[in-house]
């Protein structure tokens, strides 16, 4: 019974916020996001017919299904990346560097397993597999992250909530699938109720950040002339070295 | 168990980095920048002038009095900490005008910008390192509090060849 009810709450929340981005104009802003969304939607009709009808293909289903979503789930970052980095030019080629950093660095990590003599696939289950893929969608979100806030890229309220509540789902995915793979079935039980509360957390969060549109900010001119900016700061840096330099002399 | 434990280190950097960025408010952050810009605009040179004038030093040794020399070390460290910390806005002022110039410039070079970056943060941990030192340095005369701090900032002459470069 809980399980359905948790279930029906996920479509139902989905369904206000697929109504609500139409009644809102929000779907050309954000189309990675409710594409992502409308997928979840449909997956969620159809696992729950296949679960009451025909449970033993649940399985087979289930993990198409998710690795569907988690690869639909990477246009929630293109949208946030597009979004709030469109107005700075130079933030957004950090980011893309910061992103291309991380993905070469999970592209290493597989050759030097494989060249190790193990698994040329990152993983022994599909578990893993998506534990491993979260874990590397969670460092091009902390790469994101980390290039908005260092230079305080202005962010509105669709996009706190969006990227808040994508982070929280690969938090959540990471964690439930790490302590799964650590203690194996005596956690199933557990993690067939995690799942979709944490999903719910996230939904509501979605819910709540994308319910009011919000005004779209101007963007400003992008400038050139990085190097001037550089040389500034430069000289400025070796004032301040030699003034710190010319206390200890004295 | 390692990888349980790696896993629950991303979460929670995630879920930090996640709040930080929730939280913290860029219109304050520039407000942040318009306090720095007052404090650029003061003199720290004539400052740092006054933490080891050699003309006070020589006047103290005359007078060969313990409380003098005790009182004067207590004086300066209280400039010197004074200068450090003003040395340290500076330094986040200069930050936040370059990130806030660069953040919108088309033809940004992310390798120049990571050098720079590298060396903005080397210079603010010399600076916490020298303010720390001055606040709980053992050393009761100014002497060797000064050939200390040299031996701190001798490294700044690397950085000024580096961002010369």
């Amino acid at each position: 019974m809980l399980t359905y009810v948790i279930w029906w709450s996920g479509v139902l929340l989905e369904l206000i916020l697929l109504l609500r981005a139409v009644r809102g104009k929000f779907l050309q802003r954000f189309p990675g996001f409710y594409a992502y969304l409308c997928f979840v939607f449909l997956q969620t009709v159809l696992l729950f017919f296949v679960y009451r009808w025909a449970p033993e293909n649940y399985a087979r289903i289930y993990w198409i299904c998710e690795y569907t979503d988690l690869a639909l789930g990477s246009a929630i970052l293109f949208d946030i990346y597009r979004v709030a980095l469109r107005p700075f030019p130079g933030t957004a080629r950090v980011a893309r560097n910061l992103l291309g950093f991380v993905l070469a660095l999970a592209v290493a990590k597989v050759f030097v397993n494989h060249s190790y003599g193990a698994l040329w696939w990152p993983a022994r289950t599909f578990e893993e597999l998506e534990r491993n893929l979260r874990i590397v969608q969670a460092f091009a979100i902390l790469a994101l992250l980390l290039a908005m806030l260092f230079y305080a890229v202005p962010r509105d309220r669709h996009l706190k909530g969006l990227i808040a509540g994508y982070a929280l789902l690969v938090t959540t995915s990471i964690l439930e699938l790490s302590v799964l793979s650590y203690s194996g079935s005596s956690f199933v039980r557990v993690f067939h109720y995690l799942e979709p509360l944490a999903y719910l957390l996230v939904l509501g969060t979605w819910t709540a950040a994308l319910w009011a549109p919000v005004r779209a900010r101007q963007p400003a001119a992008a400038l050139t002339g990085h190097a001037s900016v550089v040389s500034r700061t430069r000289r400025e840096l070796q004032d301040i070295a030699l003034s710190l330099r010319g206390v200890t002399r004295r | 168990m390692s990888t349980l434990l790696i896993c629950l280190v991303i979460a929670v950097v995630l879920l930090c980095a996640l709040v930080a960025f929730v939280g913290r408010d860029p219109a304050g952050a520039d407000r942040g920048l318009q306090t720095g810009a007052a404090f650029a605009e003061s003199d720290l040179g004539g400052l740092s002038e006054l933490i080891f004038s050699e003309r006070d030093r020589q006047f103290v040794r005359e007078e060969r009095s313990a409380p003098l020399e005790a009182l004067f070390v207590r004086e300066r460290r209280v400039i010197a900490a004074h200068f450090f910390e003003r040395t340290l806005l500076r330094l986040r002022w200069i930050r936040a005008e370059h990130l806030q110039s660069s953040r919108s410039a088309s033809d940004l070079n992310v390798l120049a910008e990571g050098k720079l970056l590298v060396l903005l943060f080397y210079l603010c941990c010399l600076c916490v390192f020298l303010l720390l030192c001055v606040r709980m340095s053992p050393w009761g005369a100014p002497r060797r509090l000064a050939l200390h701090l040299e031996s701190g900032t001798r490294r700044v002459v690397p950085a000024i060849r580096f961002s010369r470069a």
